[in-house]
Parts: structure tokens; sequence; C-alpha cells
């Protein structure tokens, strides 16, 4: 008998820890397409964590606005022009 | 001047990468875009756009110092719109990342037919190629 391979948890956040959806599935892609997609601009962004067997939730991407993500990157680039170090 | 080591201790070490210290059978590539982290332990910040699962057995042995990786199964369907800009491999559990690199379309660690991924279009990859250093 064939042996049905071992489901995964993943569970999608907003960016305070608010759970928006938490499910199982064979891979990622059992996450709904709406929170595998960007969010529109001013809506809050996805945070999907794979759980571990020991229960550990593990980042494994962020859906973020265009608008968000360009601001981001603005400011992870303004740091390296300042020679910030992160800290 | 940093060590040096034979063509055969390189080899021996990347071949490590495939076994199960490394990635083991069916890891899973997961290309971003955004900053690459500074190093495998740094969680990810990056948008995910694409995941796809590596052949069961990673690579042939490697030879001269370079790792090429068995023939990966493109992502028929991307996850998000974005500029692929990094990938990490997952272990087949999908929560154990064993290695970070860049994603271009040409002379990268990952090179991608393209790297502008269009939600729902496939993403393919032309080749993951290791090189060891300290030659």
């Amino acid at each position: 008998m064939a042996r049905k391979a071992a489901a995964h948890r993943y569970r999608v956040d907003d960016a305070r820890g608010n759970v928006m959806w938490e499910g199982e599935g064979d891979d990622y892609k059992a996450v709904p397409p709406e929170f595998r997609d960007r969010p529109g601009d001013g809506e809050p962004a996805h945070y999907i964590y794979q759980l571990a067997d020991d229960g550990e939730a593990v980042l494994i991407g962020v859906q973020r606005s265009e608008a968000e993500e360009a601001e981001l990157l603005a400011a992870q680039y303004n740091d390296q022009e300042s020679g910030t170090d992160g800290n | 001047m940093a060590t040096k080591y034979s063509v055969g201790l390189r080899n021996a070490q990347l071949d490590v990468i495939s076994g199960a210290s490394g990635i083991g059978g069916s890891g899973l590539l997961r290309i971003y875009s955004g900053t690459r982290p500074a190093n495998v332990a740094t969680a990810i910040t990056g948008t995910l756009l694409a995941q796809l699962t590596l052949n069961a057995t990673f690579a042939p042995a490697a030879a001269s110092g370079v790792l090429t990786a068995n023939a990966i199964t493109g992502d028929t369907s991307a996850d998000a719109t974005g500029t692929a800009t990094h990938f990490r491999i997952w272990k087949s559990d999908g929560t154990t990342a064993v290695i970070d690199g860049d994603v271009a379309t040409s002379a990268s660690d990952l090179n991608l037919t393209s790297t502008s991924i269009v939600i729902t279009e496939p993403v393919n990859v032309t080749s993951l190629v290791i090189t060891r250093g300290n030659a």
C-alpha cells in the first residue's frame, strides 16, 4: 500500500503576529493563493511560517505589497550608503 | 594567504552537500526577491516567489571542485510577481535551511530562464552550480 507523504503545517501572520490563516498540506502551495500572492498597497504583509515538528515556526517568506517592498529596499540602500550598522 | 585544498578534498567536501548532513533527498529550492540575508541562519525577509523540489539525488559526484545539481523540475505556477535575486535551499522538511545563493540568468549560483517572475507563470531553472573555493 502506498504511503501518504506526511503533511506539513503552515501559518500566515500579519506583522503584529495576528494569525490570518493556519492549515496543512503536502507543500506550501497549501497556503491559500490570496496569502501566497502579494497584498495590495495599504494591506498588511503576509508572514508565511512553516511549523517544524518541534512546534517552532520557521519564517519561509514574506509577501509584501510592491510599495512596501520598494520602501524596504530603499531603506536598506540608504543604510548601506550611510554606513549604518544594523545592530 | 588562505589555505588551499586539493581537488580531491574539495570534491569530497562538496559531495557532503548531497548527503544527509547536507540537503539530502528532495530538498526544496525557494526563490525570493529583495535583499539576500547575511547568512543561512538569518531569517528570510524577501518575498517568496516560487518553490521547486530538487531531485531525489541532489547532484552527481563533484568534479574539478564543482558540484552541479541534477535537473530540477520547474514550478508551473509562481506564487508572486517580482524580480528573483536570491534563493535558499531547505531540506525536504521545509524548515531546515542549508544553502543561500544568488540568482541571475547566467554566471550565478542559480540561473533561471528569467529573473522576472510573474504570478501563475512557470519558473524554470537552467543550472544550479556550487563551486568550492580555496583551490
